[in-house]
């Protein structure tokens, strides 16, 4: 069985059109003057529309995420996403992927917001726990060679506090208080599924695999989506369990309509927004100092090349590599199938919207999708 | 006494830390800053004429190890007491630039009697509404060219300096040791309070054209040092020492004679 959720980056549709000649970043320093609140409180109501949407024709859950000071997504708390889309939606999982923790300053905040949600659902909640990107450190001036460190201690604390029912001190290098005591607790026992949405690093595949939980492989090729799987059932295998397809996630952009030949016309425009646009940051904003490797730093800044830089990716190969699936109900359906059959996955996290997608296209593509092809992946085993 | 250039690794609380030392006469520590001090300069040639030159490279810097507790700049102050006491130094000069200066002027504010006199060259450390200042770590490295030197042939021979391919990997090493200290902000909010402690005779220099922190720094920084005059040298940038050598060691040479 494969868990299908849908998700959307809820980005601010429009950038100027001379972006290029005087921006060189959609992140941290693109100015706010370009939003547009009257546009905003459409699109936050289009893109909720559309979740709940999502819930009616099947989907088993619905994704928020966050992300800080660009129009690429629109949800700097997903707690509150998900808040709005928690009294709307009563039977989907609601999937939070994740809160930032290094971003949120107190932990206690996060895991109190996430257990209220747990609570007001009855227990629909996936809490997901991710680092942020590059540009997230510049705009919040966290460390970001303390990122890793400052991650796995608010992860403890979390747990923690979601899991032992005395008041407890924690004393640890980043965080110190005498005495955490959550209320509420979460309604789910002993909490609600903890996943780890990553690009692919390797430390949070093995913290994923060794804490039995989901990892969720975000925004890659498919060429790179086999060999994060298999290092996570080797390490599974090596602290002694054998990891089942439940604990694999991939995320993916789909875009359906009544052909293959209208898809591939509907949907190139607005991938290519999204990777030229939305994703347009330079290298030191997406790479600040610390967070990658040093090693790995030195190759990527010996190509000249890569995500972030506009014209990096034409549109067929993001189909050939999978970074997209296009087509028709039953071309999107087979190339599913396939692809399940060889990388085996419990979880498909599907972008229902990317880029600058109007509404129409939007519920156009949650509701072929959703009739058509959702029921053959859903009983996929 | 030293004369010929010394280049060695010392080991300082444990860490391997690499210095070059070079002259003769009183000791003065050269504090370098965030783009490092892989190799002997002529700024610190000519300083060796008159002094005993003692150039450290900060913990995480180029060749220098560093240790977990190395984690803020008030730790380096701690640190280079222990270099200090390496040498058997009662009291030095201390040449700081830019972030070395940041260094340079805690270190001055707390262990006043330790320094005899010291000069701030560009120093970061401070904050002032208003003045401009560039982050170091939000550029592209053509930018950071541009605004480290103002002459266009300073600015090519920088250019060449980091075309090679070591320069890249010295490069990552010393932005990601900087980001350890300078990444939240390069300045301490309590520095301009503590500089009142700082008794000992203070040079503040400023490149005319600095574009990483204006010279309106200079007169901020003498203005809240007790004992300090400033000196703004013309037709410069960021680095004196790299595109006025001369002038810059003989404003220093001139100040602590």
């Amino acid at each position: 069985m494969v868990k299908v959720f849908a998700f959307g980056l809820m980005p601010y549709l429009e950038m100027v059109e001379d972006f290029y000649e005087k921006y060189d970043s959609a992140w941290v320093t693109y100015p706010n003057k370009h939003y547009d609140p009257k546009k905003g409180n459409q699109y936050y109501n289009d893109y909720l529309d559309g979740l709940e949407f999502c819930e009616q024709v099947g989907f088993d859950g619905i994704v928020v995420n966050e992300h800080h000071q660009t129009p690429y997504g629109l949800m700097p708390s997903p707690n509150i996403t998900a808040a709005a889309l928690a009294r709307r939606t009563s039977r989907a999982k609601i999937a939070i992927l994740g809160n930032a923790l290094t971003l949120r300053g107190y932990p206690q905040r996060v895991a109190e917001e996430i257990a209220m949600l747990d609570n007001i659902t009855g227990g629909r909640i996936i809490s997901g726990f991710v680092r942020g990107i590059g540009a997230e450190y510049h705009s919040f001036k966290v460390n970001p060679l303390d990122s890793k460190e400052i991650f796995y201690e608010a992860h403890d604390l979390i747990v923690r506090s979601w899991t032992e029912k005395e008041p407890f001190a924690f004393h640890g290098k980043y965080f110190q208080f005498p005495y955490v005591n959550v209320w509420p607790r979460p309604y789910q026992e002993p909490h609600p599924p903890i996943w780890l949405p990553s690009l692919g690093s390797k430390d949070t595949i093995e913290f994923a695999a060794r804490n039995k939980y989901v990892y969720l492989q975000t925004l890659s090729s498919l060429k790179d989506l086999q060999p994060v799987f298999e290092k996570f059932r080797e390490e599974a295998n090596k602290v002694g369990y054998t990891a089942s397809d439940e604990q694999l996630g991939w995320s993916v952009n789909v875009y359906v309509a009544e052909t293959d030949e209208i898809a591939y016309r509907e949907a190139e425009e607005h991938l290519m927004f999204y990777f030229d646009k939305h994703f347009v940051m330079p290298r030191h904003f997406f790479f600040p100092p610390g967070y990658v490797p040093a090693a790995s730093l030195e190759q990527i800044m010996r190509t000249k090349a890569g995500l972030g830089v506009p014209g990096h990716f034409k549109f067929q190969d993001l189909v050939e590599k999978g970074y997209v699936i296009v087509g028709s109900p039953e071309t999107v359906r087979q190339r599913v199938e396939e692809i399940h059959k060889e990388l085996r996955f419990g979880n498909m996290n599907v972008h229902m919207h990317f880029g600058n997608m109007p509404r129409w296209k939007m519920m156009k593509n949650i509701e072929l999708f959703g009739r058509q092809v959702l029921p053959h992946i859903q009983i996929l085993g | 006494m030293t004369t010929q250039l010394k280049d060695e690794i010392v080991q300082i609380e444990g860490i391997n830390i690499h210095v070059m030392r070079k002259g003769s006469g009183e000791p003065l520590i050269y504090l370098h800053g965030s783009n490092g001090n892989p190799a002997w300069t002529p700024f610190l040639e000519s300083l060796s004429q008159h002094f005993d030159v003692i150039a450290p490279e900060h913990p995480g810097f180029g060749k220098s190890e560093t240790a977990p507790w190395i984690r803020e700049v008030d730790d380096l102050v701690y640190f280079y007491r222990s270099l200090l006491d390496h040498y058997g130094i009662e009291k030095a000069y201390f040449v700081g630039q830019s972030f070395g200066g940041w260094i340079t002027a805690e270190f001055a504010s707390s262990q006043t009697h330790r320094v005899k006199k010291f000069v701030l060259i560009a120093a970061a450390g401070i904050y002032k509404e208003g003045a401009e200042r560039a982050d170091l770590f939000a550029m592209s490295p053509e930018e950071t060219i541009s605004r480290l030197v103002h002459s266009p042939e300073a600015q090519q021979r920088l250019k060449e300096l980091s075309s090679s391919p070591e320069a890249l990997s010295l490069s990552i090493r010393n932005t990601q040791a900087f980001a350890r200290f300078a990444w939240r902000i390069s300045y301490n909010v309590k520095l301009p309070t503590r500089l009142r402690w700082a008794k000992a005779p203070a040079l503040v220099l400023w490149g005319e054209f600095d574009r990483v922190i204006s010279k309106e720094y200079a007169d901020y920084y003498a203005s809240l040092l007790p004992d300090a005059q400033a000196k703004i040298i013309s037709n410069c940038g960021h680095l004196p020492y790299m595109e006025k050598p001369e002038e810059t060691a003989n404003a220093v040479i001139d100040f602590c004679k």
